[in-house]
């Protein structure tokens, strides 16, 4: 497991270092970004910590309908997502061999959906339940494009445990840039669907009758709200640093190079994807809801392209 | 063949179950009305509790006795068997009927009239003997006569509330499933008899080149009875009636039985028959899809239910496709993981079902309704069955620290193993698909059970009813919450204790697989007891640093209204509206119409009444069943004319039919 | 299996290819089908490389010039002119054609295995799978699709899948009948997209399936 040398503990420092600073500044990226895509200067980088301070430190108000699962979910969410970081291979430095099976990974992400949507049915507000329905629906679309595209590679690494197909001595999967790049590209679109960004759901509007993400927490604040706010800092981080590493394996320069030119990489790739949200929202429209199953699918396509060539891979 | 004291003991405990029961259903014959509930729900609990002692005992050898030597079925004695196939399913059954035994007597007690009750009693008492002779049978025929026993004391409890219209329906749906099931079955049954000579279970293979008839048959027979597309349109009606208690065994085993006798048959009777395989997979596959959408549309809470079994009857279906498909191509790993993956989510979907059914029946007891669109807000009056209810959704959508999260990773990883196995590129294409398509499967019933738990226990009450509902009818929770909390303890275990619960699978494996060698506890790597442990930890420590110290600060408000005053409770979100967008994304399935009409003068900008009205035509029942009943109603219109009432013309008929069976007979 | 590069461009051409079923929103589409083109140059070009056959230089340069921009140019201005869109309806759901066709991409992966006298490695025959996998697609298109303006994208489909295939196999043609069918599909598309202008300005509508009141 962890051996005791200088060079395991560097690696923990800097994955702990990383986890925990990351994930709110990635959000002020997109949201630097977007402010000078409109000309605006924008709050300052760290602004995402600073507003989850001063949301701990506020009074907090709960409706008087809700029951214990309202109250829970937020605490539940932030340490599943906090698991999650440990397991998923959002990065390639992972100091914690934990084994991160891919559909243990699905399902604990599924598990997080599953109270952030029972927690917005659970004040009895109109929004709320919009906000479930519509999660839902959009979760069911993008569900088997991302089992597929990880299972492909799964599949083509003989392997389901992601921290193997995603470590970058994994011989049978390098050289398969096609490979990697569309599933990239798969999870890439399918991240922006769960994260409730832009083609799918717009995270500025506060219009309750088009907005998904925000309708589900609309009852939340505080502290509450916080931790709901920081679990899905932590989902940015997770689902953007799957992607990224999908990306980052394509490029044949990665295959052979050091731990540490790897573990920047990653980290930059990750931020330059958020800024890429950025550029997408500032560019693109969100789409009618009628019209989303359209671009799903697009996600969908490229995860069948990664079935098949991890099928032709294994071609006996 | 009794040779050791154990194997002793555990058959009489088997036996001394069955005459207690029967003792049961003796004393509520001739007692009637004198006699008190509780002490017949002792009955049944002591019967439960010594099956489950037996199957204790003899998990890991096999017994062969004949407890009912005098009893003969004309060709063979009632021979019985405790093979390590049976023993996790009498287990389940001792499970289940010990919480019915604790849910009943409440139950009882409310019924008004004594009739219900005795004919509670009695069917219940015969159903619980049925379906344990059934596991217990070794031959055909004893198998087949206690099958029937087992499907028409059942019929009888669909029909314990005959006097609505619904309810007769019903049996008489399930009634007719189960005809032709037996009829599919005894088929089978004679022509593996007519191969091979024999009656015992034991000794039908189905290798050979002429099985393929008996396991197409068998097939039929057990999707009809378990309830997989296009055969399970009795089940969403028949699986709500049972009375309350034994609705969780009833729920529990009914379609589970049917999957045991595919599993003795085809698995361990080493089916090599690839066209069985692709045809299990492939009506699996669509029972799955087709039962999570219409569980998902559905507005009855317990129909729900009820098509969420044809959905895991599906995937179990799949599984066991998959471990036939694998023998034929020598895959032993694959084959161990799929019949590991079937009988473990077989018996986790068997408790979970019955523990979600008797959530629908505490909701039904307190609210006196199923629909969802007039309950909500439950989990105020009734945290128990919520709490309960909850953890039995978790594990059916198998979310991670449950025990079908286990069952469902075996599935999963059956044919992600199959995708890189070496097997032909189009059946390695179908399992990458598959894994789609459970993923799929399993995202439509995550969005299932977030509208059963969140429309019916969240939220504010949408009916009068729903807001005075009253969780038990002591000041404790009594039985049926008793039974509730028994069953949601035995999942959180098992899921917490995967490697242990395979452990006792394996006797079980070994048999499915003819004795490879089986180890339950390594087929399922992921810790999810200190995964549990560290989530618990974790969230203890949030509530404990971060949200902790400030309960002063909370304040109690009313849910956001915009500002608009009083909430009213018809602005929540429905049952319906929750599931609407999914339903139109799959209206051509559903057959999903929506009607608007807007009335007023100005109807664009002023309209004074707005009335949308959604219909669902079942398409399987008006494109499929209608003209098959209508060519029946055809056909003995026809055969009507036939009977003259003459008594000639009657002898004529009984000369002809001599005639002909004696040509028959002499095969000329 | 390694992928050489020219494989790898003519399964990128393939997708982007089965990318312009996803959606009926037309000016997507032909943004899709320009850049399905440009892989389909691409392609050309690089045979040129390793074969040294300089005229296929020329003809790549063609291709990318007036197929890649050229027409999609023309048809963008023409749907501009025409104030149409968006396709009307598809027989099948965008999202359900685009499945289909990437399933189809599968099976023209299993038939180029099959057919004996391909030129290419029994085992990687990626090139004429891709070029089969073009052809499906602009059958699927034409097939699928109401308005005439994808009817014309449709064609051009499988005009480029004619094209990769016969490029694949025989490693280029003489100069003249490369620029000969260049020219001939440049003709075809201007002459179909007069065409529009009047159907549209008799009908009202460029929806094809309506094209059946015509008939006696």
């Amino acid at each position: 497991m962890i051996a005791i040398n200088t060079e395991a503990i560097l690696e923990t420092l800097a994955f702990v270092a990383t986890f925990l600073l990351l994930p709110p500044l990635l959000v002020g990226i997109i949201r630097k970004t977007k402010a000078r895509f409109q000309n605006r200067i924008g709050a300052p980088l760290l602004q995402p910590y600073f507003d989850l301070m001063k949301l701990m430190s506020k009074g907090e108000t709960i409706s008087k309908h809700t029951s214990w699962i309202f109250r829970s979910t937020a605490a539940i969410n932030v340490s599943l997502l906090i698991i999650l970081a440990f397991l998923a291979p959002w990065t390639s430095l992972r100091p914690f061999n934990l084994g991160a099976d891919l559909f243990l990974v699905i399902y604990l992400l599924a598990l997080t959906r599953f109270f952030t949507v029972l927690s917005a049915l659970d004040a009895g507000s109109a929004f709320g339940g919009f906000g479930a329905s519509r999660e839902v629906t959009l979760a069911l679309l993008v569900e088997p494009a991302v089992i597929l595209c990880l299972a492909a590679i799964g599949s083509v690494s003989q392997t389901s445990d992601l921290g193997v197909a995603f470590s970058f001595n994994n011989v049978s999967l390098i050289n398969q840039p096609g490979l990697w790049f569309i599933a990239g590209c798969g999870l890439f679109l399918a991240s922006l669907v769960e994260l409730s960004r832009m083609p799918a759901d717009d995270p500025t509007t506060h219009l309750e009758l088009t907005m998904v993400h925000e309708a589900m927490i609309l009852e939340n604040s505080a502290a509450n709200l916080a931790l709901v706010e920081y679990s899905h800092f932590l989902k940015i981080l997770i689902l953007l640093g799957i992607s990224s590493q999908c990306l980052l394996h394509a490029i044949p320069f990665f295959w052979h190079t050091s731990q540490l030119i790897l573990a920047l990489a990653s980290i930059l790739s990750i931020m330059i994807l958020a800024a890429s949200i950025a550029i997408i929202e500032s560019v693109a429209v969100k789409l009618r809801w009628t019209k989303l199953p359209e671009f799903i699918a697009y996600s969908v396509a490229m995860s069948i392209f990664c079935v098949f060539i991890a099928l032709s891979k294994n071609l006996n | 063949m009794i040779n050791d004291p154990t194997t002793i003991s555990a058959a009489n405990l088997f036996t001394s179950a069955s005459a207690i029961w029967l003792a049961g259903l003796v004393i509520t014959a001739v007692g009637r009305e004198r006699v008190k509930s509780k002490f017949l729900a002792f009955l049944m609990l002591a019967g439960a509790l010594l099956t489950l002692g037996g199957a204790a005992l003899s998990w890991n050898q096999s017994i062969e006795y004949n407890q009912l030597q005098y009893i003969s079925f004309g060709l063979v004695p009632a021979d019985s068997i405790v093979d390590s196939l049976s023993v996790p399913f009498l287990g389940l059954l001792g499970m289940l009927a010990s919480a019915a035994a604790v849910a009943s007597p409440c139950h009882v007690e409310s019924l008004n009239s004594q009739g219900k009750k005795g004919h509670y009693w009695k069917l219940t008492f015969i159903f619980l003997i049925g379906l344990q002779q059934v596991l217990l049978a070794a031959n055909g025929i004893a198998f087949l006569v206690f099958w029937e026993i087992m499907s028409l004391s059942s019929a009888g409890l669909v029909a314990a509330d005959h006097i609505r219209h619904r309810a007769q329906r019903a049996a008489f749906a399930y009634l007719t499933a189960t005809r032709i099931s037996t009829a599919f079955i005894t088929a089978a049954f004679l022509w593996m008899h007519q191969n091979t000579g024999s009656w015992s279970l034991s000794s039908w293979h189905f290798g050979t080149e002429q099985s393929i008839v008996a396991a197409g048959l068998l097939l039929i027979a057990v999707c009809t009875k378990a309830g997989v597309w296009p055969m399970h349109v009795w089940l969403p009606l028949a699986y709500p009636e049972p009375p309350g208690p034994t609705s969780a065994v009833f729920s529990g085993l009914v379609g589970n039985i049917s999957i045991y006798l595919l599993m003795r048959m085809l698995l361990a009777g080493e089916c090599h028959h690839l066209g069985i395989a692709y045809a299990a997979i492939a009506l699996g596959t669509i029972s799955a899809l087709w039962g999570v959408l219409f569980a998902l549309m559905e507005r009855d809470l317990k129909k729900l239910l009820a098509y969420s079994t044809v959905e895991n009857m599906g995937i179990i279906l799949t599984a066991i496709g998959v471990a036939i498909l694998a023998h034929c191509h020598n895959l032993d790993t694959i084959a161990t993981l799929a019949c590991a993956a079937a009988l473990f989510h077989t018996l986790n979907h068997g408790l979970v079902k019955a523990l979600l059914f008797l959530g629908a029946a505490s909701v039904e007891r307190a609210v006196h309704t199923r629909e969802l669109s007039a309950l909500g807000g439950l989990a105020k009056n009734m945290p128990w069955t919520m709490l309960c209810f909850f953890i039995g959704s978790l594990s059916i959508c198998a979310m991670p620290p449950m025990n079908c999260f286990a069952s469902k990773w075996l599935v999963y990883q059956t044919f992600f193993q199959l995708s890189f196995a070496n097997a032909p590129i189009l059946e390695r294409a179908m399992s990458l698909a598959m894994v789609g398509i459970l993923a799929f499967v399993g995202a439509l019933s995550l969005a299932c059970f977030t509208k059963a738990v969140g429309i019916a226990f969240l939220g504010r009450p949408r009916s009068n009813a729903a807001a005075k509902a009253k969780e038990s009818t002591t000041s404790g929770p009594d039985g049926l919450i008793l039974a509730q909390v028994i069953l949601a303890i035995a999942c959180v275990m098992i899921g917490t204790s995967v490697p242990i619960a395979l452990d006792g699978l394996a006797p079980a494996l070994r048999h499915l697989t003819h004795d490879q060698f089986v180890i339950g506890s390594t087929l399922f790597p992921i810790p999810q007891g200190q995964l549990a442990l560290v989530g618990g930890i974790l969230v203890s420590s949030i509530y404990l640093f971060v949200l902790g110290g400030r309960s002063g600060d909370v304040k109690s408000y009313i849910t956001w209204d915009c500002g608009f005053g009083p909430l009213s409770t018809r602005a929540e979100e429905t049952g319906s509206s929750f599931s609407h967008p999914i339903g139109r994304i799959f209206s051509q399935i559903l057959q999903l119409k929506v009607t608007t009409e807007i009335s007023g003068k100005d109807r664009r900008h002023f309209p004074e009444s707005v009335r949308v009205e959604t219909f669902m035509t079942p398409i399987l029942e008006t494109k499929l069943y209608r003209p098959i009943m209508g060519l029946f109603d055809w056909l003995s219109a026809s055969l009507v004319r036939l009977q003259t009432g003459s008594i000639h013309i009657h002898l004529l008929y009984v000369f002809l039919t001599m005639l002909l069976l004696v040509f028959l007979g002499t095969n000329i | 299996m390694i992928l050489d590069t020219f494989e790898a461009l003519a399964m990128v051409s393939a997708i982007f290819a089965i990318l312009i079923l996803g959606t009926t929103h037309l000016r997507t589409n032909l943004s899709f089908y320009s850049l399905h083109t440009m892989a389909i140059a691409a392609v050309t070009a690089w045979i040129a490389n390793i074969t040294h056959e300089d005229h296929l230089y020329l003809v790549a340069a063609g291709v990318f010039i007036i197929k890649s921009w050229g027409i999609p140019w023309y048809l963008n201005s023409v749907i501009k002119k025409i104030n149409i869109g968006t396709d009307g309806g598809a027989f099948i759901a965008a999202p359900l054609s685009m499945h289909l066709g990437a399933l189809m991409l599968g099976l023209s992966f299993m038939i180029s295995q099959q057919i004996p006298g391909l030129i290419g490695e029994p085992d990687s025959r990626l090139g004429s799978t891709a070029a089969m996998s073009i052809l499906f697609t602009g059958v699927l298109l034409m097939l699928t699709r109401r308005a005439a303006i994808s009817q014309i994208v449709g064609f051009l489909v499988i005009e480029n899948g004619i094209y990769l295939f016969a490029v694949t196999q025989t490693h280029g043609m003489p100069l003249m009948i490369e620029m000969g069918l260049l020219l001939e599909v440049l003709v075809a598309v201007m002459v179909a997209g007069l065409l529009l202008f009047n159907i549209k300005k008799s009908f009202e509508h460029i929806d094809v399936s309506q094209l059946t009141e015509l008939k006696d």
